[in-house]
């Protein structure tokens, strides 16, 4: 019962900050809402007895990354977004429909669910979320993806410098 | 039909490949070849397959009719494991006379070109894309299967835009051939449709085995089978120009004469003709569609005669005059008079050939003047033509002992005996060919006899050249004589020759009594419709213009062409351009010019938010994703 | 742990990481020409490799990635669209003064798609299309001085991190309903459990969908490809439009026809309608364009419906169909988006349907090449891109999917028509300043071999279609095998 109150309330906090970053105007407070999201989650993956992911949740989620956000935010200062006349404006409303009609279909499906885990108690089987666990899973099953990982953060740096640079010699002509 | 029967069958290949290499080395010689040799290789390269088919021919008929047939392989083509395709064909008594008119009528077209087209620029492309046609139609006739034969079939529909579009800087003649296209691409998803079915019913596109399996894979009257039947003559009319597809071929005029005699007369025209007879198993189990075909021929037969009887642009009558006579050979084959259809198809190719070709002399002795006001009286200067001219007219008119006469003639007859329906269409083909003497006669009469126009011409029309004037006494010979291949109560040696390739014949025969009722009536209409033509255009313009004032509704109405064309524009042509044209803009940066554009458009609202939706806008577009998923989503739900 | 099998997939990674060093290697010539031979070097090396390891099922690394014919397949059309985009690059001005970093990332988004063809599991599958969708972000971007190319890799990023977003979530879902990663175990866990009216396994098809379907630029979620392939450099759109879309189908036949294969009439028709609405869509969307690469991209989404019909006929006909499909639509795509490239040097507007006015005529070997592709794109006989939409519909057919079929050929017949008007620009138009095609330069000779031996190849692939198909039929066997 103390478990599905916990994350209840885990998943309020975590929702109501997501619509919190969506919707606050300054960018300062949407980034500071986002790191109420990521600690939420820290919180459901204690839950799923995850520790270890827990903890980088909220070491490197919550804090470098959000960091890294809110330095940008501060160099660049607070530029007030300029937006044009959106024609797409008066069909706002197709959107809202799509998102609902998405809810419902979700709420539908998880309703009529017949798996395991759904409305009987969670229950976290064997030792998953600790550091050995995933130390092993990154060294045997999951090398792949694991290695795949460390290129995918090579592209985005490559991309992020190459960008960057060329956009400092953009300004001055090529 | 096994492979070893006609040991000669492998040359079907060199038939194949030698138009196509004709077109190949005349289009790679670099820079402009001499008029002579591109002369050589565009003719050259044709008759010697005209040759080649008429070795094979020879040896066909040395043997008996059960080894006149043969089918050569290349290789395996598309290999799907349950589906096996080869690169084959088939050499049979039906394909080699679709290949002895193919080659033989169209090496003297080509012929004939070298002259007509003396004049152009571009005097090469003309003979590389002749050569290119006379391969496409090669491998529609000689093709052993279906997959094969669409080949050929949207081969054909390539080169025919070629040659329709010949004219390039000519908008009109580019929308012409543009049609042509469209309708013809429409017709080629008719036979693929068909060929899906097959595939699934008998697991095979092999001629051979499609027509061995069919009485039980499909059944004798079934859905299937009436649907086989049905989609296979989407694509049938499509080439044949029956209606409703039949609006491409008036504009098709737009290309030079030899193209219209080739393309237009002899050939591709009758393809639809060629896929019902040899389809005539398919059609034999499907009897309700077969009775539509014939319908539709019969109507169209009529509709374009009619259409024919008001045109004054001489090769517009050659047109619709060839869907009138396309006509009666659909019309025979829906009725399961299969050789009297191929023996239809063999004299219209002589005499419409003769017709367009002399045509021809005219219009380039006139300086591509095409319409009958200006011509007249041309019998004194155009000797060659004339007597083409009339020749053709007494055949296609059916005035004995003209080819027309015995082809068209053993068709009625054959109609008297296929049941109620027969009759009924016996009798509006006799109509017909009461119009058909009347609108021949009335171009023969316009074009060559009374007074000149305004007072005589220019420069006097200059005679043609040799290389012009063979051709046409050739074929119009051939139209004065063809007809003794097949004489009623005396011979039936075509009917005989196809028989290997027509296993499902019916068998219709008519009786003496029909047969002599038929000539006396058909006489009879067309006598009526040369007095009619005399009457009303063998004298002077004054009479004419005079009569030419009655009825004008019905004239307007003749002379819009039944109206065909607007209606498809209205239904079919600017909706889709509107659509399109919304679409598009749709796709353009910037909104603004959005929905100006697609206001204008009868597509209205369903437009006009598709026009604002592809605004370049990000977010627009991951507002489609989130939208595009719960449809998908729900989709997944109720089709479950 | 098994090493070899993937070792294609080591080295084209490898050989990103080479090429990048190279740029900064001693020498000018290194530093000019290094990059350019590297990558050459390693696409040859891992095509060689594939070839080798053409053969039954082998796991490497512990099952996260899986060499059989299926994925040594299509290894070989990455890497020959990625080979094909490294020649039209010379000269490219993307290309030109950061040859390292724009050879890298080629070789980087190859690499991505080498994993999702072989992926052994979802996680695997997921990062092979991130790695590739993220080099072609920066790549669609790399032309910084024009606006409209960082416009295309921001919008992009953007919807294209929605996209992948929902196929994460949807690979989440499909984890929680079958218990496992691995592709081949959640095959057998389906097929043993009842599964064909799980809800929460249809919310995961309907995101996968979302998400591959987004890659594929199938409509609904085909908006981004218009502006991004306009905006792109054109080599980069070039591969972008042909080896992406093979990924995307390649994860399609993955998850749909392996794993999900068994619950084909549940996921038949969402497919099949979205194959459907990309047809239309494409098709009509097509007709007015005035740029050619707008036009090949509202083309391309039209050839992702066609090749999802195969998809959704769900047999082994139909995976093979779409293998074969897939190959002939690199080929003959690569043609048409060498003429832009061709043209695009020598004139401002070269992208334009209309600077090709009369270009035919002026440069005959170009305008066959074109004549060839466009052709065949519009699926017109003998050439490979007939026989490939007659397998696709055929085999839709065959499953009774007349309306997939009939919507497909009908949208070919429409699509005769842009198409032709290409074609008749070409050979027939008139330049809009009369006289012959402005400022003819010297066309790259690997750039015009490139599009030679595509043009021979769609041919090829079209008359001596049984060959291949033998190929593809393997390959599509593979992805049954247990």
């Amino acid at each position: 019962m103390g478990e599905r109150i916990t994350f209840a309330i885990a998943a309020a906090v975590a929702l109501g900050s997501a619509v919190g970053v969506v919707t606050l105007k300054n960018p300062f407070r949407a980034a500071v809402s986002l790191i109420g999201t990521l600690l939420a989650v820290a919180v459901m993956f204690l839950l799923l007895a995850a520790p270890f992911v827990a903890a980088i949740q909220v070491i490197v989620y919550a804090g470098a990354i959000v960091v890294l956000f809110l330095f940008v935010i501060a160099y660049l200062g607070e530029r007030p977004g300029r937006f044009e006349h959106d024609p797409m404006a008066r069909y706002e409303v197709v959107g809202w429909i799509a998102v609902i009609a998405l809810g419902v279909q979700g709420f539908i499906a998880l309703a009529n669910s017949r798996l395991a885990g759904i409305f009987d108690d969670p229950k976290a089987t064997g030792d998953i979320g600790s550091p050995r666990a995933i130390g092993e899973a990154f060294t045997d099953p999951f090398v792949v993806s694991f290695e795949a990982t460390s290129l995918v953060l090579l592209v985005a740096a490559l991309g992020a410098v190459l960008l960057a640079k060329r956009a400092v010699l953009g300004e001055g002509g090529r | 039909m096994s492979d070893v029967a006609l040991s000669g069958a492998y040359l079907g290949w060199f038939v194949l490949a030698l138009p196509l290499l004709g077109a190949i080395v005349l289009a790679l010689i670099p820079g402009e070849p001499s008029r002579a040799l591109t002369r050589v290789i565009g003719v050259g390269s044709v008759a010697a397959a005209f040759v080649l088919v008429v070795s094979l021919f020879a040896q066909q008929l040395s043997n008996d009719a059960e080894r006149r047939a043969g089918t050569s392989t290349l290789w395996t083509w598309v290999d799907l494991g349950s589906l096996q395709v080869d690169l084959k064909i088939l050499v049979d008594p039906l394909s080699v006379l679709m290949m002895l008119v193919i080659t033989g009528v169209g090496s003297l077209i080509i012929l004939y070109s070298t002259e007509y087209m003396s004049h152009d620029r571009d005097y090469r492309r003309f003979f590389v894309e002749m050569d290119f046609f006379i391969f496409a139609m090669l491998v529609l006739v000689l093709a052993a299967n279906f997959l094969f034969l669409i080949v050929g079939w949207a081969l054909v529909g390539l080169a025919s835009y070629l040659l329709i579009g010949y004219y390039h800087d000519r908008p009109s003649a580019v929308a012409a051939a543009k049609k042509a296209f469209v309708i013809n691409v429409l017709g080629d998803i008719g036979l693929v449709l068909a060929a899906f079915l097959l595939v699934r019913q008998l697991g095979t596109l092999d001629f051979a085995e499609v027509f061995a399996k069919a009485p039980q894979g499909l059944g004798d009257g079934t859905f299937i089978a009436e649907m086989v039947a049905l989609l296979l003559f989407v694509g049938a009319a499509a080439k044949s120009a029956q209606i409703p597809l039949h609006t491409w071929l008036p504009d098709a005029m737009e290309g030079p004469t030899p193209v219209s005699a080739l393309i237009h007369a002899a050939t591709m025209v009758t393809a639809g003709v060629y896929l019902i007879v040899r389809c005539n198993v398919l059609y034999e189990l499907a009897p309700h569609m077969s009775d539509a075909v014939a319908v539709v021929g019969a109507v169209t037969l009529f509709v374009a005669a009619t259409i024919a009887t008001v045109q004054d642009d001489i090769k517009r009558v050659l047109a619709w005059s060839t869907v009138s006579q396309i006509g009666y050979m659909v019309m025979a084959a829906g009725l399961g008079l299969y050789s009297s259809g191929m023996f239809h198809f063999l004299t219209h190719a002589f005499f419409k050939a003769a017709l367009f070709l002399a045509a021809g002399i005219v219009i380039h002795a006139l300086h591509d003047e095409q319409s009958l006001d200006r011509m007249g009286g041309l019998k004194n200067h155009l000797k060659v033509a004339y007597f083409a001219t009339a020749a053709g007219c007494l055949a296609i008119a059916g005035i004995p002992p003209f080819s027309g006469f015995f082809s068209k003639d053993e068709i009625l007859a054959g109609a008297i005996e296929a049941g109620t329906l027969g009759k009924v269409l016996a009798g509006v083909g006799l109509v017909g060919a009461g119009l058909t003497a009347f609108y021949m006669f009335r171009l023969l009469f316009r074009a060559f006899h009374g007074p000149e126009p305004d007072g005589g011409y220019h420069e006097t029309p200059h005679a043609s050249g040799s290389a012009m004037a063979a051709p046409v006494v050739i074929l119009a010979a051939l139209a004065t004589v063809g007809g003794f291949i097949q004489i009623p109560f005396v011979s039936h040696n075509l009917r005989d020759w196809l028989e290997p390739a027509i296993t499902a014949d019916p068998g219709i025969e008519a009786g003496h009594g029909q047969e002599t009722l038929i000539i006396v009536l058909s006489l009879a209409v067309a006598a009526i419709g040369i007095a009619a033509a005399w009457w009303l255009f063998g004298s002077g313009p004054e009479r004419r213009l005079a009569r030419a004032q009655k009825l004008p509704r019905l004239r307007a109405f003749l002379l819009d062409q039944w109206r065909f064309d607007e209606v498809y524009e209205a239904a079919v042509v600017q909706p889709g351009r509107d659509l399109g044209d919304a679409g598009v803009r749709a796709g353009e940066r910037g909104v603004g010019q959005g929905p100006v554009i697609a206001a204008e458009a009868v597509t209205g609202a369903g437009a006009r938010i598709l026009s604002r939706v592809e605004n370049g806008l990000v977010r627009t577009y991951a507002m489609a994703v989130i939208a595009g998923a719960a449809i998908v989503g729900a989709i997944l739900i109720l089709a479950r | 742990m098994n090493v070899v099998p993937a070792l294609p997939l080591m080295i084209v990674a490898g050989g990103a990481c080479v090429a990048l060093l190279a740029s900064a290697g001693p020498g000018g010539r290194v530093r000019r020409d290094g990059p350019f031979w590297a990558g050459a070097a390693t696409l040859i090396a891992a095509a060689v490799m594939s070839l080798v390891l053409w053969g039954d099922r082998q796991e490497a690394l512990g099952g996260g990635y899986r060499a059989d014919r299926f994925s040594m397949l299509l290894n070989l059309v990455f890497l020959a669209a990625a080979f094909c985009a490294l020649l039209f690059s010379v000269r490219e001005p993307a290309g030109v003064d950061r040859r390292g970093e724009y050879i890298s990332l080629l070789l980087t988004s190859t690499a991505g798609m080498m994993l999702v063809a072989g992926a052994g599991d979802l996680i695997a599958l997921f990062l092979g299309i991130e790695i590739l969708s993220v080099a072609l972000y920066v790549l669609c971007a790399l032309e910084v001085w024009r606006e409209r190319s960082l416009e295309a890799g921001l919008k992009y990023l953007i919807v294209g991190a929605v996209g992948s977003s929902f196929f994460l979530y949807g690979l989440a879902f499909l984890f929680g309903a079958s218990g496992s990663v691995k592709l081949s175990v959640i095959g057998e866990n389906l097929s043993v459990a009842s599964f064909t009216d799980e809800p929460l396994l249809l919310v995961a098809m309907a995101l996968i969908v979302t998400g591959l379907a987004f890659k594929a630029s199938a409509v609904p979620f085909h908006m981004w490809t218009p502006d991004v392939y306009e905006g792109a450099p054109t080599p980069i759109t070039a591969f972008m439009a042909t080896a992406t879309k093979v990924a995307a189908l390649a994860a399609f036949l993955r998850i749909f026809g392996g794993a999900l294969t068994d619950l084909v009439d549940t996921w038949q028709v969402a497919i099949g309608v979205v194959a459907a609405a990309s047809v239309i869509v494409g098709n009509v969307g097509a007709l007015v364009q005035r740029n050619f690469k707008r036009l090949l991209a509202y083309s391309s989404i039209a050839q992702a419906g066609y090749l999802l019909i195969g998809v959704a006929a769900g047999t082994l006909q139909g995976a093979e169909s779409v293998l074969y499909y897939l190959i002939a639509y690199t080929a003959m795509t690569l043609a048409a988006f060498a003429v832009i490239i061709i043209r695009e040097r020598e004139v401002e507007d070269g992208e334009m349907v209309d600077a090709l006015a009369g270009y035919g005529r002026a440069r005959p070997v170009v305008g066959v090449v074109a004549t060839v592709a466009m052709l065949s794109l519009a699926g017109f006989p003998p050439l490979s891109g007939f026989i490939g939409k007659f397998l696709l519909f055929g085999s839709a057919a065959e499953q009774g999917l007349w309306w997939l079929a009939v919507i497909g050929a009908v949208g070919s017949v429409v699509s005769v028509a842009y198409y032709l008007r290409v074609l008749r620009v070409m050979w027939f138009g008139t330049p809009a300043h009369g006289g012959e095609p402005r400022k003819l330069l010297t066309i790259p000779a690997p750039v015009l071999i490139t599009a030679v031996t595509a043009a021979v190849a769609v041919v090829g692939f079209g008359l001596g279609a049984s060959l291949l198909m033998d190929v593809c039929r393997d390959a599509a066997a593979a992805l049954l095998a247990a």
